[in-house]
């Protein structure tokens, strides 16, 4: 029984060596989040955001730092961060999840579902998030856009600016990867 | 309007003083009410107009305030190089945090790569022996393309920006080529 233990704790090891090969890493990540209201659009653009994948169980992680994104005006970057998210606090915003059905063999473009839990604002959602994947390029690239709502995350909105600020805001992402060695 | 004893009594009593210019004032307060009463309703609406629209000018220029930062005016808060600024993050992320998180940084690191993705012009500097190590990646600012097509990989060079914080690299924004040493 030890021996079989051992065993597996050493085939394990092993085996955990040889994904590191089949990685990919994304580190210039590009994360966008629009807001449209009649009174005002808001878009933030942070072009940091790092993404692994590892292709041996189809694991996609991501994360950003919140106080790296772009604003056009310095008083929206400046309620972003101080008011909304209080980026002191909760410095950066993560996804883990899974992709569904993914075959990495397949050249050019496929559409698959991500699933997994987005935390932001110190609040885990879980999130269901389309995808295309193209390959075509000899890259893995990434991009998709999903929907998500203010409130789920906690984030007060002074009631003067209630008119500003679109209660759901619209995402949009795109992540080229490469080889990961470690 | 005014009591008829108030040449008397200055200079005798502060309270009663205090009382009578209160009065001067609320008097004049009236004035000025039945002065924008009395106009007549044209002269009424532009000056309405008027505060409005300096207001709301007032207001766009508040809102509208560029976040275009020019890194060259500001001081810098932080020397150090790339190697040193990693290091710190592996052994203390929050010391490391608290002493360069959005502080103006002026970093000295070797090229690593240079990168153009979207639409960008990014600096990789390296940060240690190893690649697990990661990077500090520069984002450099519109105006220093030109500057940036002149390094390559190997070059040792100085670059100031602002220090976001650490993923697995550190993460500069804003940043400006100070100065570049080939074949050092």
């Amino acid at each position: 029984m030890n021996k079989l233990i051992k065993f597996l704790f050493v085939f394990s090891f092993f085996t955990g060596i040889g994904q590191n090969s089949e990685q990919i890493i994304a580190r210039q990540g590009q994360v966008s989040f629009f807001s449209y209201t009649s009174v005002e659009n808001i878009k933030a653009e942070n072009n940091q955001a790092l993404s692994i994948i590892d292709f041996s169980n189809n694991k996609i992680a991501a994360s950003m730092l919140m106080n790296a994104f772009i604003f056009e005006k310095a008083l929206m970057k400046e309620h972003f961060n101080e008011s909304y998210i209080e980026s002191d606090i909760h410095p950066k915003a993560t996804f883990e999840g899974e992709i569904i059905d993914f075959d990495a063999s397949i050249n050019g473009i496929q559409t698959k579902m991500v699933q997994g839990i987005f935390t932001l604002h110190g609040i885990s959602k879980e999130l269901e998030i389309k995808t295309d994947i193209d390959s075509s390029s000899g890259k893995f690239v990434l991009t998709g856009t999903f929907e998500t709502f203010v409130k789920d995350y906690d984030i007060k909105v002074p009631p003067l600016l209630a008119g500003n600020i679109a209660k759901t805001i619209s995402v949009t992402f795109r992540f080229e990867y490469e080889p990961y060695e470690k | 309007m005014l009591p008829k004893v108030l040449p008397l009594t200055i200079g005798n009593n502060i309270f009663y003083n205090a009382f009578v210019l209160t009065l001067v004032q609320y008097n004049r307060l009236l004035l000025a009410i039945n002065f924008i009463l009395n106009m007549n309703r044209i002269t009424k609406r532009i000056i309405i107009v008027l505060t409005i629209l300096i207001l709301g000018v007032i207001f766009y220029w508040y809102l509208s305030y560029d976040s275009h930062i020019n890194i060259l005016d500001k001081k810098t808060e932080v020397h150090t190089n790339a190697e040193n600024l990693m290091s710190s993050f592996i052994l203390n992320k929050e010391q490391a945090n608290s002493d360069y998180k959005e502080k103006i940084v002026e970093i000295k690191g070797i090229v690593t790569k240079v990168s153009y993705l979207n639409k960008k012009c990014t600096v990789f500097l390296e940060a240690g022996k190893n690649k697990e190590e990661g990077y500090i990646i520069c984002d450099m600012q519109t105006n220093q393309l030109h500057n940036v097509q002149q390094i390559k990989n190997g070059d040792s060079v100085l670059i100031k920006g602002i220090f976001k914080g650490f993923l697995m690299d550190g993460i500069m924004l804003n940043c400006v080529l100070l100065n570049t040493y080939i074949d050092e």
